[in-house]
């Protein structure tokens, strides 16, 4: 038997052979800087402590590190503690610190979010169950943290975040009733969607993390790999930039128009848009 | 040590190559592509003044990419929840819709060692040059060079690949010369 050869036809079959995976979409994209940011946060010597921070879908930080909160010793979600570091309320929002272990984290979620409007308790029930699955991950990030001897296990999150991701889950829930209600040609129930939506950007929830609300178009320099520079525009988004967005397809009748600032720049729980797939990216929808 | 990247530069770097670098470790079954591309990126930040040159940053990304993934997998281990994921990668195979040549192809790759795996990988799959291969791996450009000729050899003896490009050539020849 001769020795083997590598051919093109080689090159070709194993390039052939790769798992097909789809470009990240802008949303994804901006989450990894988030969680960039936060790394580099906890990398950097703080003034006082060292912080460890999470980013909740380009809305808020709602995780910092709770180095000097005796997290240990808490029964209760509410720490009683006033998120102070103009940087942590920068990033996470205003607030209490809240800690993700306590037995009644759900009902203290469930009282930080009580004045935002959903449009039914179904979908009320769907955004704190959503929050509840990820600080159940966050215990038991913890739990394993401190269980492997990390000096920096505590973390706890702040009730601005907490307060910003139920608002942004009321949107979704509004704008599928808008979609609904526009398909359906139900005119006092599309009304009654609008209303709340274009009120949405006064929300106490929304202002305390984001008053400006602003979408920038930008431009930087990349360099591809083959060293070649160029120009590429991109978006500046504050963490409710896409809400005026919203706003403005809530005046027409195009549900792909009101999908896609929710798909481009956040996240939208699939289960909360049933009427509205365009909010989510295709390989999230619920079938 | 080289210069260290800016703010701006390194926002120009992640722009450029996150969406690479996200599919880099989604093709290797990243459970959490998002938390180790997330990783990476702050470790090229802590790293910022041994950076190579920018053209060959996009593969010391992937070289980066693939300890992290390497230290998540022994943490895994460590915690005894290895079996579960490791079960899950190995037992990775292609869906349905996949072709029987790629079956064959992916099964052939499988069956060569870890490092001739990767080397082909990154030249194939992640389209590196030779030069940005030897910098994902962390070796002389000689080094990478020799290791991808010796995967590539290992790869094209595998007699399920020679079998499938004989068949290849057999078919061109019969669709010029019928």
């Amino acid at each position: 038997m001769p020795n083997p050869s590598w051919t093109d036809d080689h090159s070709r079959l194993v390039a052939e052979a790769a798992p097909p995976v789809g470009e990240p979409a802008d949303a994804e994209v901006d989450r990894v800087w988030n969680l960039v940011a936060a790394r580099r946060a906890t990398s950097t010597p703080a003034r006082r402590s060292r912080r460890r921070m999470a980013v909740g879908a380009g809305v808020a930080a709602i995780v910092l590190g709770a180095s000097g909160v005796a997290a240990a010793d808490m029964w209760h979600a509410r720490t009683g503690v006033q998120q102070t570091d103009a940087e942590s309320i920068r990033l996470g929002g205003p607030g209490e610190l809240i800690d993700p272990r306590g037995a009644d984290y759900e009902q203290v979620l469930r009282e930080e979010m009580a004045d935002i409007p959903f449009p039914s308790d179904e979908a009320r029930d769907i955004a704190v169950a959503d929050q509840v699955k990820f600080a159940l991950r966050d215990a038991e990030s913890m739990r394993i943290a401190q269980s492997r001897g990390d000096e920096d296990w505590r973390s706890v999150q702040i009730t601005g975040g907490m307060r910003a991701e139920a608002a942004r889950a009321a949107l979704c829930a509004w704008s599928n009733s808008w979609a609904g209600a526009t398909t359906a040609g139900d005119d006092s129930a599309r009304a009654a969607a609008i209303e709340v939506i274009e009120g949405a950007p006064s929300w106490p929830a929304i202002t305390d993390v984001d008053a400006d609300q602003t979408i920038t178009p930008k431009k930087m320099w990349v360099t591809d790999e083959h060293g070649s520079t160029r120009r590429q525009a991109y978006f500046d988004t504050t963490p409710f930039g896409w809400l005026p967005l919203v706003v403005t397809a809530a005046g027409g009748r195009d549900l792909e128009a009101m999908g896609r600032p929710f798909a481009e720049h956040t996240r939208c729980i699939p289960e909360l848009v049933p009427d509205l797939p365009a909010a989510v990216p295709a390989a999230f929808r619920v079938q | 040590m080289g210069r260290s990247v800016t703010e701006q530069e390194f926002e120009e770097l992640y722009r450029a190559t996150v969406g690479d670098l996200i599919a880099y470790l989604r093709r290797r079954g990243a459970s959490d592509a998002e938390n180790v591309a997330a990783e990476v990126y702050a470790i090229a930040w802590r790293r910022r003044t041994d950076l190579p040159a920018p053209m060959l940053r996009r593969a010391w990304l992937f070289g980066a990419a693939a300890k992290v993934m390497q230290a998540e997998h022994r943490r895994r281990v460590r915690e005894r929840e290895a079996g579960a994921e490791h079960a899950r990668l190995d037992g990775a195979t292609p869906d349905d819709a996949q072709s029987t040549t790629t079956e064959t192809m992916v099964a052939a790759i499988g069956r060569l060692s870890p490092g001739h795996q990767e080397v082909l990988r990154l030249i194939e799959w992640e389209r590196l040059t030779p030069a940005e291969l030897a910098t994902a791996l962390g070796v002389r450009a000689g080094t990478a060079r020799v290791r991808l000729h010796r995967a590539r050899m290992a790869l094209a003896a595998d007699p399920a690949v020679r079998a499938l490009v004989e068949e290849g050539s057999s078919s061109h020849l019969l669709e010029h010369h019928p």
